[in-house]
């Protein structure tokens, strides 16, 4: 699916969780849940980092600040990527030039707070990236690909003091209606043939004519709900998140629809320390009752886990936050650590 | 070697818009170019050459086990000539160069290096073009068909060079030539002085005859008296008129004279045929009925072997024996060899045969060659069949030499090949999972993304030998005609430009990941 790099939780929270935190983000609300940047106590500032297996990495930043009584704003930074493509061989069986890709996402949002129970927001997304596309020979050659304009729109309903539901719509482009297009965000590529041999140019672009190949970013419809409690006497959170996979980049309805189910708890089992666990990316499709030999076969999802760990003796409002989780196809482990500081 | 096979190679070449590179040198012999992709042949003796589009390959015939030494080109070859211990590849310079290279290598002494052209790049109209088309070897020195350059002798022992032109009894030297003057020419370029083809008729130092063929005229030269004589152009029983020569098929060891020549049919239509030269009434008559000849070998006895497109816009994949100077096939048909070809790699059959040679080892033996290029790569590869010439049964199948890298076994090392799957010059819109398997076993190969959801399963529990297995002896387990991916997902869709992650698993317990990028 188009923007497959998108669909992966970002903060450590929410890994922790299974990517299951829509309805009441840690931090990076701007990418969750704009609606909930109006409920931001003050301000939020997060950094982290996350190792996935087969080399692929991440780093985001996010700020957020309410702007009281209303209206909350949000900034935030996302890289991701792959910096060791390091086995890729031409058509001759010549190992290539090692590569990378990277993507660079930047979203802005707002949130209002309509009334004392519901909110909603908006973000609006910037999206690059950059990636190998062809060769000559063994060096490689670069295209990239940009978008502007990105949606996520969000509203969030506080059902009682312990209930908390939210509904999104991440990677749309209304604004492309208004050109008679679909509401897509597209990623246009300019990609050179490529070639087996050096003829003494590896220009980006400089070989034959460039194809434009167009890709257009598949929009998720999300259904989130958290639900605070209590276990042992201590808060208990749990979250769930239903991703729905409806229709393709070019609004036109898939054949094949699905949705992924992701669901988690934190526990605050110490007061300055606190246990989360989840299962993600749980696929939901029709290959449960059509082909469950298919289904089962393939069926993979991700079994996290982390912790927060409030350091409050470095500095008020500092939160250390860790997660692990399978990668769904066990070629490895992903990592991820952050800090969140409140202020 | 013929011109428009060599110029498979250089396809690409046409595409290229850029002029950088003017100072390389060639890389160092290896044993790695593993190129299945072979665009054309030179040979004598026991030895062969090959271009491919890595660079050049040669191997000593002898035996069946075929011992490769390889060359990386800095450009590609547009043709390729081999004689006096010393191959001659010229070099493909166009794209940012009015003016061609010379790549030699001496296989005996494993010396190699490039030489250029020495025209004045000065001298040369805006519209001109002097590059090696074709090469060949006779009278202990090579003979370059240069277009605008006309025919240049290079004696790789000397290293000097002599231009000829067409028509001119005049000996130049390269460097001094002044196109368009008074002295040399006073009409650029000039059509009839353009050689696009040059062929021995007689290696014998003392009577050396060549031919060179221009557009509008093929000349019998001979340059011991710097004497050119015109042959006719004349067709005995054409359905058209004669437009231009196309192509130049020739051997010092055959009497036997062909070309490509493009004739005019009326009404604005051209057809292109293989016509054979009859010196006894000085005219050319047709020699077969099939159009888009491509290439053609000389066996024993009058044997000609020639490969042709089914139709225009098709690969070149008919191979023909045909017998002296008939029309019809008397050895074998085509459809024998197509088959014959298709037993020696398991039924499949090469979709675009680049060139053919025939190596005479004696006045009744020899090997014949085959060379092929793919648009996937699949289909491509080296057969040969020894003495085929002999087999009048038409039972014996080629051998087919498709080289690849050796892996490690245990599924400690896999990859797809192209690794990037996108827009090759030759099109490849499938990458080949290449692996290999300690011990015979069931194999699943699934694609996934960067968030590692599935996207395609290539294969699911299939049967696949161990590496030690294999067939072709190059220790893989792969299935080349199943473990393969197009870039698309288990619903058939093109998937989105992006990196893509793969898992080779064995119900032994062996498993393996790897990277695919897709740009399609």
């Amino acid at each position: 699916m188009p923007g497959a790099y998108l669909r992966s939780p970002v903060d450590a929270a929410a890994a922790a969780m299974g990517g299951a935190q829509s309805a009441s983000p840690t931090c990076f609300s701007t990418w969750w849940n704009p609606a909930q940047l109006s409920l931001v106590d003050k301000r939020l500032f997060a950094f982290g980092a996350g190792l996935y297996s087969m080399g692929r990495t991440e780093a985001f930043s996010s700020l957020e600040f309410k702007l009281p009584p209303r209206v909350g704003i949000g900034l935030g930074a996302l890289y991701r990527g792959d910096p060791f493509i390091d086995n890729l061989y031409n058509a001759s069986e010549e190992k290539l030039d090692a590569g990378s890709f990277t993507t660079l996402t930047v979203k802005a949002g707002l949130s209002y707070l309509i009334t004392r129970r519901l909110s909603a927001g908006l973000s609006i997304g910037f999206f690059y990236q950059r990636l190998p596309t062809s060769y000559v020979r063994t060096k490689l050659i670069y295209s990239d690909a940009t978008a502007v304009g990105g949606f996520t729109l969000a509203a969030q309903y506080k059902v009682t003091d312990s209930l908390m539901l939210a509904v999104i719509v991440r990677d749309v482009n209304p604004l492309q209606m208004l050109t008679g297009s679909p509401a897509s965000i597209a990623m246009e590529w300019q990609v050179s043939p490529s070639l087996e041999q050096d003829y003494g140019s590896a220009d980006a672009g400089g070989f034959g004519s460039p194809s434009v190949i167009t890709d257009m970013v598949m929009p998720v419809f999300v259904l989130a709900s958290a639900f605070h409690g209590q276990l042992q006497g201590k808060p208990l959170e749990w979250t769930c998140d239903l991703n729905g996979y409806i229709v393709d980049g070019t609004f036109t309805k898939l054949d094949h629809m699905e949705a992924q189910l992701s669901s988690g708890f934190e526990w605050q089992r110490w007061n300055t320390f606190c246990l989360r666990a989840g299962l993600g990316d749980i696929l939901i499709s029709r290959d449960i009752t059509s082909d469950w030999g298919f289904y089962a076969r393939n069926f993979t999802f991700k079994l996290a886990a982390g912790f927060g760990w409030e350091l409050s003796k470095v500095r008020k409002g500092l939160t250390l936050n860790y997660a692990v989780s399978t990668d769904k196809v066990w070629a490895g482990i992903d990592q991820k650590l952050d800090i969140v500081y409140k202020f | 070697m013929t011109r428009d096979n060599i110029r498979k190679a250089a396809l690409a070449a046409a595409l290229a818009l850029s002029v950088l590179s003017s100072a390389f040198c060639a890389d160092l012999p290896t044993r790695e170019i593993t190129s299945n992709n072979i665009y054309g042949f030179a040979g004598s003796g026991d030895t062969l050459w090959m271009v491919t589009d890595q660079g050049l390959n040669f191997t000593i015939t002898a035996s069946d086990t075929l011992t490769w030494l390889g060359y990386k080109a800095p450009l590609a070859i547009l043709s390729l000539g081999f004689g006096g211990a010393t191959a001659v590849a010229c070099l493909d310079t166009m794209p940012f160069k009015k003016i061609g290279k010379l790549w030699y290598y001496g296989h005996v002494a494993h010396s190699y290096d490039s030489i250029a052209l020495p025209f004045k790049p000065d001298s040369l109209p805006h519209a001109g073009v002097i590059r090696g088309l074709g090469v060949t070897y006779g009278g202990g020195a090579f003979w370059l068909a240069c277009v605008d350059g006309g025919l240049v002798r290079w004696d790789p022992a000397g290293r000097a060079m002599q231009a000829f032109f067409p028509g001119v009894k005049r000996v130049f030297d390269p460097a001094a030539v002044r196109f368009g003057s008074a002295d040399s020419f006073t009409v650029f370029p000039d059509s009839s002085k353009q050689v696009i083809a040059v062929g021995v008729r007689n290696v014998s130092v003392d009577s050396l005859a060549l031919y060179a063929l221009t557009p509008a005229v093929l000349y019998r030269f001979f340059p011991g008296d710097t004497l050119w004589e015109r042959l006719s152009s004349r067709l005995s029983s054409a359905p058209g008129a004669f437009d231009k020569y196309l192509e130049l098929f020739s051997s010092p060891r055959s009497p036997l004279l062909f070309a490509s020549i493009i004739t005019a049919t009326g009404n604005g239509a051209y057809d292109t045929l293989l016509y054979r030269y009859n010196g006894a009434d000085s005219a050319w008559a047709p020699y077969t009925s099939s159009q888009y000849v491509t290439a053609l070998t000389f066996g024993p006895d009058s044997t000609v072997y020639l490969v042709r497109k089914p139709n225009k816009n098709e690969n070149p994949r008919i191979l023909s024996a045909f017998s002296g100077n008939v029309k019809n096939e008397t050895i074998r048909s085509e459809q024998s060899f197509a088959h014959r070809i298709s037993l020696a790699m398991n039924d499949l059959s090469p979709d675009n045969i680049s060139d053919v040679l025939y190596l005479p080892s004696s006045d009744t033996n020899g090997s014949f060659w085959i060379g092929t290029a793919s648009s996937g790569v699949i289909n491509n590869g080296l057969f040969f069949s020894r003495n085929e010439i002999h087999d009048e049964a038409g039972t014996v199948p080629f051998v087919y030499v498709h080289r690849e890298r050796k892996i490690e076994g245990g599924l400690k090392e896999s990859y797809a090949y192209p690794g990037i799957l996108g827009g090759d010059f030759s099109n490849p819109t499938r990458s080949i999972f290449a692996y290999s398997l300690a011990k015979a076993s069931k194999v699943s190969i699934a694609v996934y993304d960067w968030n590692m959801d599935l996207v395609r399963n290539v294969i699911t529990n299939e049967d696949r030998r161990a590496g030690k297995d294999d067939p072709l002896g190059n220790g893989r387990s792969t299935d080349r005609t199943r473990d393969i991916w197009d870039g698309t997902n288990n619903a058939g869709r093109r998937v989105a430009v992006g990196v893509y992650y793969f898992r080779i698993t064995a119900q032994t317990g062996e498993r393996s990941f790897g990277k695919i990028i897709v740009a399609k």
